[in-house]
């Protein structure tokens, strides 16, 4: 029996364990690493399309802001009034409605004119 | 017989001690002495430094209409490296229609192998958009597109000389960069500072489809496109300003026509015209005479519009007063050998009536009255012979000649604008220093300049350069001019129903290059301004050689009507207020009003 006993490997299982789970942490991290790679230029890629989108969106607006302006410059309206594709409406007196100047905030001391009005016994 | 392992054992320890010190020395040199050396040298390898390029920034009207701005535009590039094997011909074919260029001519270019060759420039951004879908589509790679943008100037030849336009610089070519387009001529030239805007850049890797790998991206610096430059011009009164000259062209066909308005208070330019003009957008159509600034860069003898100058001298040195009586000599006065005529034989005017008349030898008395300096220092301190800083390119001073190069006569010759040569804006900068009360303002063309989102990044204010005249007198001088504008005066035809204009016409002949005068080849002239009470603005109109009659070719029969068809619909523009006429101050033009004599 001593013999025998003498001849038996013994498992290290602390050991083992340290390792697996060794294993795992650098196989994690090793995933994370590459996860996060792939993440990175996924991204990268997604960043670029939306570049791509906003400098395509922007020129579109330039341009047509460009055309709109060419379009209502003083020139091209005069030659579309003289073609008579637009034409200008004279504004009667009574139609035009002029507006009182709005009454300006004082601060401080500032006198301000007020009406009596009503005020006398 | 134990030593000799251990001798051998340390030669072998030492050789390979020695190893990796050296090995160790090496890496440190190349890892840390030499590391920017060798880093730039594989980003070189692998990455390419990429621009982005900057807008340049739009010119607009006083109220944010827009004068000359961009319009994007694509560059379409090849990359022959990366174009795929066996794809060339189907890449070629769907290439060859956008391009202008022949399947087999693009076959030749892709053959080359080079990695930059420009395909087509100048491509419209919705082509450049349907040929990425289509080469997307189509998995074709090896074409890029490089931003590039049109200046462009919605209104054509409105304010073309005050604009200017772009070109390639002179030096273009001799240095190693790629030349830009810039500012040759007006604003677009002397705002290139402000408008250009700057690159902006960043470094980047590329996988081997040409696909730029983002997350590889280094020394990322944005592009900061080119402020805004907002004018002092307003389009709606450049317009009326357009029109009149249009109309002016047509009826008298002048070589030159030139129209200024200005508000006097701030010396602000609220419209600029001349004629003949250029249409910026095609520039290889015109000629070099269409694009001067005449209102800038002609010189012109002002005539009798100087007269103001004279008379504000005298009123202002209390040499005479606005009531003091000039003898005329009945149309003839003989000095220094020579003699000086009046359109009209005077005797005793006013010095109000020697305006109003535009009398010729009352404002050489008047000028004689004051002495040579004291004449020669008002001239100067109107701010004539000196630039008037406004920001355009080329102006000019004029010619104003100091008193020891006088001759004998000049003292009678200069107060009614002769030997002198003024620039068109000079003239209406002098009017504005009568209708502010005294003083000279620097003309203003330029507001403000904003960034994309409006933020004032610059203003530019009004400038006093300096008090001419004092506030009296200018009144003084203004209530002369008012006189001009009516029946006693040379301008009625100046005159707009329901408000006191102030002015003087001008009728000068046209200086012979070859020297002395051209007969029969005036330049006429009017300058004013209204309401007189609250000037709002300053008008010049100047016809070079206008086609009218003999009898007929004057400031106030020609420019005089323009200035009124300006100012009237200038009014509007204003929302000036008429004021009821009295009635013995009406005026009824008929046909039968005989023409004014010369002025």
């Amino acid at each position: 029996m001593s013999n025998r006993r003498r001849h038996t490997n013994s498992v290290p299982a602390s050991k083992l364990v340290i390792l697996f789970f060794a294993a795992i942490v650098i196989g994690s991290v090793a995933l994370s690493y590459v996860y996060y790679k792939h993440q990175t230029f996924r991204t990268g890629g997604e960043i670029k399309q939306l570049e791509r989108e906003i400098a395509a969106l922007k020129n579109q607006s330039e341009v047509m802001y460009s055309r709109i302006t060419s379009m209502t410059s003083h020139p091209e309206l005069e030659r579309k009034r003289r073609d008579g594709i637009i034409q200008l409406e004279e504004l009667a007196m009574v139609n035009i409605v002029k507006l009182n100047n709005a009454t300006p905030v004082l601060e401080g001391d500032d006198i301000r004119v007020v009406s009596n009005l009503g005020m006398n016994p | 017989m134990k030593s000799v392992p251990k001798v051998r054992i340390w030669i072998a320890s030492s050789f390979f001690l020695i190893c990796f010190f050296f090995a160790s020395w090496r890496l440190v040199h190349l890892q840390i002495t030499k590391h920017e050396h060798f880093a730039g040298l594989a980003a070189n390898m692998h990455g390419s430094p990429q621009t982005l390029p900057a807008r340049r920034g739009a010119i607009l009207d006083v109220r944010g209409e827009p004068l000359a701005m961009n319009e994007p535009l694509k560059n379409i590039i090849a990359d022959a490296s990366l174009i795929k094997a066996g794809s060339e011909v189907r890449l070629a074919a769907m290439l060859s229609p956008v391009v202008g260029l022949s399947v087999q001519q693009l076959l030749e270019k892709f053959a080359t192998g080079k990695k930059y060759i420009p395909l087509c420039k100048k491509v419209d951004e919705a082509t450049a958009c349907e040929l990425q879908v289509a080469l997307a589509s189509g998995t074709l790679r090896g074409i890029t597109f490089e931003q590039d943008a049109r200046r462009i100037y919605p209104n054509g030849n409105m304010l073309c000389h005050v604009l200017g336009f772009l070109g390639m610089p002179e030096a273009a070519g001799k240095s190693d960069t790629p030349p830009h387009v810039q500012g040759v001529q007006g604003i677009e030239k002397t705002m290139e500072d402000y408008l250009r805007g700057y690159d902006g850049f960043f470094f980047t890797e590329r996988d081997r489809k040409g696909q730029e790998i983002v997350a590889y991206r280094q020394m990322e610096k944005p592009a900061r496109d080119g402020y805004n430059v907002r004018l002092t011009v307003d389009m709606a009164l450049q317009s009326i300003v357009e029109s009149e000259l249009d109309a002016a062209v047509k009826q008298y066909n002048p070589t030159a026509a030139i129209i200024i308005l200005m508000d006097p208070k701030t010396g602000s330019i609220l419209a600029m015209g001349n004629r003949p003009s250029f249409d910026p957008n095609a520039l290889l159509e015109a000629k070099d005479e269409q694009m001067k600034n005449r209102a800038i860069i002609d010189m012109v003898e002002p005539g009798s519009t100087f007269k103001i100058v004279t008379a504000a001298a005298a009123l202002n040195e209390k040499t005479a007063t606005l009531d003091s009586t000039v003898f005329c000599n009945n149309g003839s006065f003989a000095y220094g050998g020579r003699t000086l005529r009046d359109h009209h034989g005077f005797g005793n005017l006013t010095v109000e009536d020697v305006l109003a008349k535009s009398s010729n030898i009352g404002s050489a008395k008047l000028a004689m009255g004051l002495g040579d300096l004291r004449l020669y220092e008002y001239v100067r301190r109107f701010g004539f012979g000196e630039r008037t800083g406004v920001f355009l390119p080329g102006e000019i001073n004029g010619t104003v000649h100091p008193p020891h190069k006088w001759s004998k006569i000049s003292i009678t010759r200069i107060p009614m604008g002769h030997e002198v040569a003024v620039t068109p804006l000079q003239i209406a900068t002098a009017m504005c220093v009568i209708a502010n009360g005294g003083k000279l303002m620097m003309p203003r063309i330029i507001d403000s300049v904003t960034d994309a989102e409006g933020n004032v990044v610059q203003q530019f204010d009004p400038i006093e350069i300096r008090r001419v005249i004092e506030p009296e007198t200018a009144a003084q001088i203004a209530q002369a001019l008012k006189k001009v504008v009516s029946k006693q005066g040379t301008a009625i035809l100046a005159k707009v129903p329901g408000f006191d204009v102030a002015g003087k016409t001008g009728t000068a002949q046209k200086v012979d290059p070859k020297g002395g005068y051209t007969p029969g080849k005036y330049v006429v002239s009017f300058l004013g301004y209204m309401p007189v009470e609250n000037p709002r603005f300053v008008g010049l109109v100047m016809l070079d050689d206008a086609k009218a009659s003999s009898g007929l070719n004057y400031g106030g029969l020609i420019a005089a009507p323009i200035f009124r068809q300006i100012a009237e619909k200038a009014a509007r523009h204003f929302n000036l207020e008429p004021q009821p006429e009295e009635p013995d101050s009406k005026t009824i033009l008929t046909k039968s009003d005989p023409p004014k004599k010369r002025r």
